[in-house]
């Protein structure tokens, strides 16, 4: 490392995280975590067009982001935190949000099985929808959900609860997928 | 819940992707919007540039009524030469051996003299200077710089002539730099504001 380094990337000890300085590095971005955003910010969204717009301003915060990541899971968790909030942000100002239709969710599932566990999903509150996506699909523990939605890891844990109760009955009750 | 049960809702899930070309076009407006937001920084930039540019170009000339009276300041820098001295110019000047028609002689001084030129109905105040034990004055229209050769102390002074008007009110301020170098003797005048 020279002694005076350059202004695009700080070295830790272990990793070298690169901070937005080029082209490269958002499109890099994107196809690293581009379908996890979208997957995000599509369950919330329940709009195949809407998702797309929060990944695209997902990226434009990134590109104006002036935060240094020491690790990557950071830089994960900040990208899906910010996607969550211009998807919040986004509802609440939807009067009649349009939602998906049951063609826009033959495009990933082939069986009516699984678009019926999507349409499930998709019915959940958001708030529920958020904790089983971050808990069942990305892996997050309960602490690190708190975290992402800056909430009590108690009150995550109650929406999961609840979430789970709620699928499982709109689902039949023992039925499996 | 069953751990299948979460095995396949995560499945399920997973299966939402972006279509490639969906990917691209999204990538594409980003660019694109990257450029349009750096374009809008920089005419930003380039607009308060122009206008800093333009403000100060009207400070400077916008200046304050009666900054420029006509004063000139002249240096003998030769045998029967004046330089005029302009501003910001550093010039060397010509020393002349002792006389008797200083305000002090001990005999071992030299001296250098400059010419005050103002137009009519201005007047002058001017702040004697000393460096070491030179003597600089204004008697009449001439500034007088005496150089005591053997005592070195000191190697830049100014002095401070002030033009004030027929109702004592200051017009314009220059500031007479002398320096020594070695056995040389140099002037610069400059504008104070």
């Amino acid at each position: 490392m020279s002694q005076f380094p350059t202004p695009a990337c700080i070295i830790s000890e272990k990793v070298v995280i690169p901070l937005y300085d080029a082209r490269e590095s958002v499109e890099k971005i994107f196809r690293q975590y581009g379908n996890m955003l979208y997957r995000t910010a599509f369950v919330l969204m329940k709009n195949k067009y809407d998702a797309e717009d929060a990944v695209q301003d997902a990226l434009i915060r990134y590109m104006e982001c002036r935060k240094t990541f020491v690790q990557e899971e950071q830089r994960k968790a900040w990208l899906l935190r910010v996607t969550i909030n211009l998807c919040k942000n986004k509802l609440r100002f939807y009067r009649n949000h349009p939602g998906i239709s049951m063609e826009e969710l033959s495009l990933w599932y082939e069986t009516a099985e699984e678009r019926q566990v999507m349409t499930h999903l998709l019915e959940l509150p958001r708030t529920y929808r958020e904790v089983l996506l971050l808990h069942y699909v990305e892996g997050y523990r309960c602490g690190e959900i708190a975290g992402l939605l800056r909430c009590t890891e108690t009150a995550v844990r109650k929406r999961l609860e609840r979430a789970r109760k709620q699928l499982y009955q709109s689902m039949g009750g023992e039925k499996d997928v | 819940m069953s751990e299948q049960w979460e095995r396949n809702l995560q499945r399920v899930v997973r299966r939402i992707a972006l279509e490639q070309a969906d990917g691209e076009r999204i990538l594409r407006q980003h660019m694109m919007r990257r450029q349009a937001l750096i374009r809008r920084r920089y005419s930003g930039a380039a607009v308060s540039f122009c206008l800093f540019c333009l403000l100060a170009a009207c400070l400077f000339w916008l200046r304050p009524l009666g900054s420029e009276t006509g004063a000139v300041v002249y240096a003998a820098t030769g045998e029967a030469e004046w330089t005029k001295l302009e501003i910001g110019q550093r010039q060397k000047l010509l020393k002349m051996e002792s006389e008797t028609a200083g305000f002090v002689s001990v005999g071992e001084e030299a001296f250098c003299i400059f010419q005050l030129k103002l137009p009519e109905r201005y007047l002058f105040e001017q702040e004697g200077a000393v460096m070491g034990r030179d003597l600089i004055g204004i008697r009449e229209e001439n500034i007088y710089w005496y150089v005591f050769e053997q005592e070195p102390y000191g190697d830049r002074s100014c002095m401070r002539i002030r033009i004030v008007d027929e109702d004592g009110k200051r017009v314009d301020t220059l500031e007479l730099i002398m320096t020594r170098e070695g056995e040389e003797c140099y002037a610069q005048l400059e504008r104070v504001s």
